[in-house]
């Protein structure tokens, strides 16, 4: 059976621009900014809030954009991948990912460093146990996590 | 540009491919348009319909409805897809009668098959419509079990099922009567049993089915232009692909281009040899505009190909000391609904491992591979080796318990020792240079082997609840399959080098790895040489990632192209030098070039190059291609790997508390992403321990439809790995490499389904079936209580 939806304005806030958009109210968020706003960092991996790739900050709280509307995200500021660094110059996080050897095929990668981001904003000093927690909605097939465990743990640091 | 810090071989560079990755800037299949490809502006988007059942006639298939809703171009099923399918199978022989038609025609064979597909303008439209086409299927009896269907009873196949090859051509024992359900058959008897032999164990042991499970599931886009077809997919085999799309569509692979995005994992999963993958070329010639399919997650766990799915009936024999003289297997291999890669993995990668890392005299083995109403079966990673490997390791376990030995004083009785090697098996592997005495008795070293025994002890006696279990996995496993791979090294006019190569990464860090071994050459520094790979009109030929491969094939390529042009350079450098280039050096720690004994009159990489690319002095190019044929010399990785694990006795929990693992990968070129290939391979073996698994019901039915149901492992489910490299190079290459990139399951899964029935052996537990989940080590349990 076909949803029925109707098309709505939307004003998205992502990484601190606001874009109009049109999109069906049955829409999620994680299409929308891949599509309407361009920006496809934000991957699609299982589209059932599982796989974690799909992670964006909303007000800094980190949420599958596959299972938000997108209606529901407005006036929200929405952070995705391409929000954090500045240029060429790396997130702390970003760049003790690349130093630990933490990315491999790299498809959840965007995904994992949005949660991390945001454990890091509210748990400035995590264990080894709440780090594993926090990303424990991430998955990733490549690493074993071993050294995204390792790289989170180093850019707390740094972050400190 | 001196490449300051080399040789870079045994170095750990940061991946210089990451950026993109940890940006987002990556492109994966999902993300390309129009402002990568102006082919793919207005890429319609493809959605199969597929079945529901598992075994069923297809009475008729209805798709008014779609045709008529908002923004579908065409609604394809096996009357209208109009393509000569030309042969049964995409480079695998087996018999035509087995084929699987593009969209099922008279019946279907597996739950998540394609019926019928609807390509519309948006992604959401074809979804939508998809969901109004109406599938009348009439249910038959599906055939699940391995042992029925090898019986044969109810043929999977019978005369009229297979579509009508219109062009068939190639080498396809494509006339073959088939037997049954069975699609090959593998076997060998060499040896003899020892008269010594006094001890016989015998175990039956299966090993699940698993999926590959990338990240990023399956994708493909085509367009066709003036009969040239662009192909942009999510593949581990770009020229491979290539090659069978021109076998398809009939055509030259010169008018064939595939492009291989950034793809986000493949682990056997994205070699493209589904139906799927064959057919999207076919819509977007159709209508004449790009075509794009990418699967969810849900259909990518039922219709993609998935991996394992073997049964065992072993028996292993030795002498009351603990020496092994004997093998015998009986294995049924599930294909699934149709043969694909799984077809040749026990002939091709099993057979060989049969005596696994131990010298053994007399093997009996005999695999039947036969089809069943699930999923298509293909590579996994490990496939054909880590289960056979998993559970011979289970059988000397269960044998030292027998003979009430050590498990690892066993092995160490019967290991093939390193002043054997190179070492013929019986089954006619030839291993190359290894230590694996010295690696089991190093990962027990690490472990503390005998006081964990002490703990157990005190443990048993104390009668706790966590009970503490150890297990070992010593491993060897085939890589490669042969072939070779062809690499393309070219000197910018600055100076710079761009290496290319026809194998291409799905995370494997190609880029980093082969500017290494590049600049260790060239004597230019890693991040002035780029790397271009997954693209087949960048190079003429490849073979791609698969088994275990790239390094010794492409690194060896790579290796040898790069001194191509160092010999073209000195040629230049001579003339600059005004010297006999008989006498002219590299320097590759500076990247200068001079006479030999007088390094203070040189050239450098800029100053040969400026004078290659003037075009009045015509001087040599600076660009070679090599070929490296590894010439059926593959390489076997080996190692140790020792597990702990806590078995809580009430509630039949398992634990990971420790895992060692001491892996000898021959020389090792970046050992950071080594350890992350070693990393990744042990959490899928681990998993699979734990509990992930394909399950299907008794009708059929796929259960494991979704992440939640089909657990890979996160990140709270593993410990701390204890990783050591363990160095020797191989004899079978000239820089002494071997492999990694399946290794993690050789050893992990037997080490810790080992650990497991080890912690519960004490009370009368001889054997667990994987995966050992709670519930069914709590069923051992009671079943003792």
């Amino acid at each position: 059976m076909t949803l029925e939806t109707a098309p709505a304005s939307i004003n998205l806030t992502v990484n601190g621009v606001t874009y109009p958009v049109v999109a069906d109210t049955s829409r999620n968020l994680l299409s929308v900014i891949r599509t309407e706003v361009g920006l496809t960092g934000t991957k699609e991996g299982c589209d059932d809030c599982e796989c974690g790739a799909c992670m964006v900050l909303l007000d800094g709280q980190p949420v599958n954009s596959c299972s938000y509307l997108a209606a529901q995200a407005e006036g929200k500021a929405i952070t995705t991948i391409e929000g954090l660094g500045d240029g060429d110059a790396l997130h702390p996080l970003q760049a003790k990912m690349l130093e630990a050897g933490g990315v491999q095929c790299g498809f959840c990668t965007p995904g994992m460093i949005m949660s991390a981001h945001a454990l890091l904003e509210r748990t400035p000093d995590p264990t080894e146990e709440e780090i594993r927690i926090g990303l424990s909605g991430n998955l990733c097939r490549c690493t074993g996590y071993a050294k995204i465990l390792q790289a989170v743990g180093e850019a707390a640091v740094e972050l400190r | 540009m001196p490449a300051a810090g080399s040789p870079f071989t045994g170095t750990s560079l940061a991946r210089s491919e990451d950026f993109a990755f940890l940006t987002g800037q990556a492109r994966y299949i999902a993300d390309l348009g129009a402002t990568d490809d102006p082919r793919l502006a207005g890429a319609a988007y493809a959605v199969f319909v597929r079945s529901t059942m598992a075994h069923a006639r297809v009475k008729d298939v209805t798709t008014t409805d779609a045709e008529n809703a908002p923004g579908v171009l065409k609604v394809y099923t096996a009357a209208n897809h109009g393509v000569a399918q030309p042969g049964p199978t995409y480079g695998i022989p087996v018999a035509a009668l087995f084929a699987q038609p593009l969209l099922a025609e008279a019946k279907v064979r597996y739950v998540g098959e394609p019926i019928a597909v609807v390509v519309a303008a948006t992604h959401q439209q074809a979804v939508d419509a998809a969901e109004e086409v109406i599938v009348n299927l009439e249910p038959l009896d599906p055939v699940l079990d391995l042992e029925d269907s090898l019986r044969g009873q109810t043929p999977l196949f019978v005369a009229g099922d297979a579509p009508v090859f219109q062009n068939h051509v190639g080498d396809h024992a494509a006339d073959e009567a088939p037997s049954g359900n069975v699609a090959s058959t593998a076997e060998l008897h060499v040896g003899a049993p020892s008269p010594a032999a006094q001890v016989s164990v015998a175990q039956r042991i299966t090993n699940p089915r698993q999926s590959p499970a990338p990240i990023e599931p399956r994708g493909l886009a085509a367009f066709w232009d003036c009969g040239h077809l662009y192909v942009w997919a999510a593949t581990q085999r770009p020229h491979g692909f290539r090659a069978q799309l021109a076998e398809f569509y009939q055509l030259p692979t010169d008018n064939i281009h595939v492009i291989a995005p950034a793809v986000g994992g493949g682990f056997g999963g994205k070699v493209s040899r589904s139906v799927e993958e064959q057919l999207i070329p076919a819509l977007a010639r159709d209508l004449g505009r790009a075509v794009r399919w990418v699967d969810t997650r849900s259909e990518y766990l039922a219709s993609a190909t998935q991996g394992r799915g073997e049964l065992f009936d072993f028996t292993l024999t030795g002498n009351a000391d603990g020496e092994i003289s004997s093998i015998a297997v009986k294995m049924i291999k599930d294909l699934g609904a149709y043969p694909g890669v799984g077809t040749y993995l026990a002939g091709g990668y099993t057979l060989p491992m049969a005596c696994g890392v131990y010298n053994i005299d007399h093997v009996d083995f005999e695999c039947h591979a036969v089809l069943t109403n699930r999923a298509t079966i293909g590579a996994f990673r490990g496939a054909g080796r880590s289960p056979y490997l998993a559970a011979l390791e289970r059988m000397v376990d269960i044998y030292a318990a027998k003979i009430g030995r050590d498990p690892a004083d066993v092995r160490r009785r019967n290991l093939i020792t390193a002043d054997m090697m190179p070492f013929t098996t019986i089954a006619g592997a030839t291993y190359d240079e290894a230590d694996y005495l010295a690696d089991l008795n190093l990962a027990l070293e690490i472990a503390d082997y005998q006081n964990l025994r002490l703990e157990q002890a005190a443990r048993r006696s104390g009668e706790q609840p966590l009970q503490l279990g150890i297990g070992i996995g010593s491993y060897c496993h085939k890589t490669t399959g042969g072939g070779g791979e062809e690499a393309h090294v070219r000197i910018t006019a600055e100076g710079k080098a761009v290496v290319t190569t026809g194998t291409t990464s799905q995370g494997h860090g190609h880029v980093t790895t082969w500017a290494q071994i590049a600049s260790d050459v060239l004597g230019i520094a890693p991040h002035d040489i780029s790397i271009v790979e997954g693209n087949t009109d960048a190079i003429a030929s490849g073979v791609g990632a698969v088994g275990s491969r790239s390094l010794q094939t492409a690194g060896l390529a790579v290796h040898k192209a790069s001194g191509a042009v160092v010999d073209r350079a000195r040629n230049i450098a001579a003339q600059l030098l005004e010297a006999a280039v008989g006498d002219i050096v590299l320097d590759t720690a500076t990247g200068n070039f001079h006479v030999v004994g007088t390094p203070a009159r040189s050239v450098d990489w800029v100053a040969v190059a400026t004078l290659a690319h003037d075009e009045d002095l015509a001087a040599e190019e600076l660009s070679c291609g090599e070929f490296y044929d590894n010439d059926g010399r593959d390489t076997y990785p080996s190692g140790s790997v020792v597990a702990v694990v806590e078995v809580d006795v009430e509630t039949g929990k398992a634990k990971l508390v420790r895992l060692i693992s001491v892996d000898d990968a021959g020389v090792r070129v970046n050992p950071m992403i080594v350890d992350g290939q070693i990393h990744g391979g042990l959490a899928a073996g681990i998993a699979q321990v734990l509990g992930e698994e394909i399950v299907y019901d008794s009708n059929g039915n796929l259960l494991t439809s979704n992440f939640m149901d089909y657990a890979i492992g996160s990140i709270d489910q593993f410990p701390q790995f204890e990783l050591h490299a363990s160095v020797t190079a191989s004899s079978h290459n000239e820089l002494g490499f071997k492999a990694v990139g399946e290794s993690g399951p050789m050893g992990a899964v037997p080490a810790v389904h080992n650990a497991i029935v080890d912690a519960v052996r004490h009370l009368g537990i001889n054997h667990i079936d994987l995966p050992c989940t709670p519930q069914r080590i709590w069923e051992a349990l009671e079943a003792q209580r």
